[in-house]
């Protein structure tokens, strides 16, 4: 008899894939696809599997008395499309992915991955003498430094560095770990939601920068138009770390009737949604290890 | 991925004409999932699929005379390969006894593919035709036939110049290593023996007579979990070089061009199936059970 209690549990990945390159090895987050079939099974076995337009419906009409498990994934990579998809479809439901719109057009490259391949290339001590300028002292950790100092100066540095280390030829390649607007396209067609994850993925949204994450939310709304033809319904925050109460007051004018999501680890009550001056989904992110793993997260 | 630290040269393809692909595996579930996931990318263009399978297999006897048993006991001691498997059966056991994970590559296997193997074979075309060796003459002419533009192959033994020729593009191999550092034989094991865990990967290479040695097209490392064991990795890679291989096909089919990276003489190894024991193997297991994934996945996202 399932432990779990009725809710909607929005489960958060990133990738999954069988392979976790240069350019995500440093950042993590990827699930291979074994073990996402696993945890997709015991969630199947808890309660019952749905879309997220699904989970929203009931959640807004009370409708929910048993666990409803949902999948949502992060910044669009390809192996949400090449496996991800195809396992869920075998469960016969479908899940959401965010997108960042300039990593699907091929515009801008993810800072992050970027670190991520100048750490496997020992690149990061030629980033630090970089970073200075800025404020960074060795041995503070360029990961959070970048994170907490971030800004467009820091963003050049990061990519000067990058470009530094790295030929045109395996700039192009790089961007194979994410969408294109093909794949995009494609889950779409195969009842996908796709969200607005912002055009670029910046740590932005506090200490004043407040109307750059609407910029860049707003940009990745028009480019969704153009890929999609239908603009998105979900938003969700980069970077959930850094987000605030005020946050989500101040952005309710460009959001409209359209959902909030966040991490935070919390099941989606009918109670607590409606009862909110937001429309705000909570996810849990789904831990890289077995089913038994996810189901202590969730039960916990 | 593309291998940066090589050097790139574009090579004009032959015309594609049917762009024909004949396959060729060896006889475990990660080479049936290769090949099915291929006919299920490529569709028609698959036109064989041909398994090497032991001699034995091959060509059953009406009759079994089983030897007594004194004679298998000293059948196991004189064969190298039963030796060996015999060791692992008897080491599998007693770690079971200890409580430790000791699943076989094949159960492994049917863990980490098995449901998607399934799948696959609902829409699978061509059933494979097991051949006992496809450097066989009759097997040659017959694939000289099908005309094929790409063969491409995983597993298996060393496949001959002749049958190689029989390509009218190109010859590809998923080699199960990272080239050109380890090359030959147990690439996953030797990587893991010297604990170098950013090279945990697999290559999809032109088929040329020196092993592993050929012009690559694609190369990419792994995603692995902390508590993976030998087995699992060795099936994670296989995995990927698949993912690879598909990718590189595409592309194969899809341009006049290709862009190769050629592998330098004298760079990296060639590991022989001599040189491996049951000592490495041990030694590589010590690591994995002290939680050397773990270190160093925490070690690399600690920048």
């Amino acid at each position: 008899m399932s432990r779990v209690k009725p809710a909607w549990y929005i489960i958060y990945y990133h990738n999954v894939s069988w392979e976790e390159n240069c350019y995500l090895s440093s950042i993590g987050g990827t699930c291979p696809p074994d073990i996402f079939r696993e945890q997709v099974g015991a969630l199947d076995q808890a309660g019952e599997l749905v879309s997220i337009s699904e989970g929203l419906k009931r959640l807004e009409e009370g409708a929910i008395d048993r666990p409803i498990f949902s999948f949502w994934f992060d910044d669009g990579f390809a192996g949400v499309g090449q496996y991800a998809c195809p396992i869920l479809a075998d469960y016969g439901t479908t899940g959401a992915v965010s997108i960042c719109s300039r990593f699907v057009l091929r515009k801008e490259f993810f800072w992050r991955s970027k670190l991520s391949y100048l750490n496997s290339v020992d690149g990061l001590r030629f980033l630090r003498s970089q970073l200075k300028p800025f404020g960074y002292r060795f041995p503070q950790s360029v990961r959070e430094f970048t994170l907490t100092a971030f800004s467009n100066e820091i963003l050049e540095v990061i990519d000067d560095v990058y470009r530094r280390f790295s030929s045109a030829a395996q700039r192009d390649d790089a961007f194979r770990i994410f969408l294109d607007q093909h794949g995009v396209r494609a889950l779409k067609r195969d009842g996908w939601d796709i969200a607005n994850h912002t055009s670029g993925h910046y740590p932005v949204g506090i200490d004043g920068t407040l109307e750059q994450l609407a910029n860049q939310h707003e940009e990745c709304e028009r480019d969704i138009e153009k890929i999609c033809g239908a603009p998105s319904q979900y938003w969700v925050l980069p970077f959930d770390a850094k987000t605030s109460d005020q946050l989500l007051t101040k952005l309710q004018g460009i959001l409209g009737d359209r959902c909030y999501v966040l991490v935070r680890g919390q099941p989606n009550l009918t109670d607590s949604f409606k009862s909110s001056p937001s429309r705000v989904l909570y996810r849990f992110t789904a831990p890289t290890g077995s089913a038994q793993a996810l189901m202590s997260t969730i039960q916990s | 991925m593309i291998p940066a630290d090589l050097v790139p040269r574009q090579l004009e393809l032959p015309p594609k004409g049917e762009g024909r692909i004949a396959i060729f595996t060896g006889t475990a579930l990660r080479h049936d999932r290769f090949a099915l996931l291929i006919q299920k990318r490529f569709g028609d263009r698959v036109v064989a699929w041909y398994r090497t399978v032991p001699k034995r297999a091959a060509t059953p006897s009406k009759t079994v005379v089983r030897p007594s048993l004194p004679r298998r006991v000293l059948n196991v001691i004189n064969n190298q390969n039963s030796r060996r498997r015999a060791v692992q059966r008897i080491r599998r056991r007693a770690l079971r006894l200890i409580g430790q994970n000791t699943e076989s590559l094949t159960t492994v296997e049917r863990r980490l593919f098995g449901a998607e193997v399934a799948q696959l074979r609902k829409g699978a075309r061509l059933d494979p035709i097991d051949v006992s060796s496809p450097n066989a003459e009759e097997v040659v002419r017959e694939v000289a036939r099908l005309e094929p533009y790409l063969i491409v192959t995983l597993g298996g033994p060393i496949y001959g110049k002749a049958l190689v020729e029989t390509a009218r593009g190109l010859a590809l191999n998923q080699h199960d290593g990272w080239c050109p550092e380890y090359k030959g034989v147990s690439s996953v094991d030797w990587t893991l023996f010297h604990r170098d865990l950013a090279r945990i990967g697999n290559t999809v290479h032109i088929v040329t007579s020196g092993m592993d040695a050929g012009p690559i097209l694609r190369r990419s490392t792994v995603c692995l979990i902390d508590d993976d064991t030998r087995e699992s990795i060795f099936a994670r890679v296989v995995a990927l070089g698949t993912d690879l291989m598909c990718e590189s096909i595409h592309e194969i089919l899809d341009s006049d061009q290709l862009t190769v990276f050629d592998q330098v003489d004298g760079q990296g190894k060639t590991f022989i199936r001599a040189q491996w024991n049951e000592e490495i193997g041990e030694a590589i297991d010590r690591d994995l059970r002290s939680g050397l994934l773990t270190s160093e996945r925490q070690r690399m996202q600690r920048f």
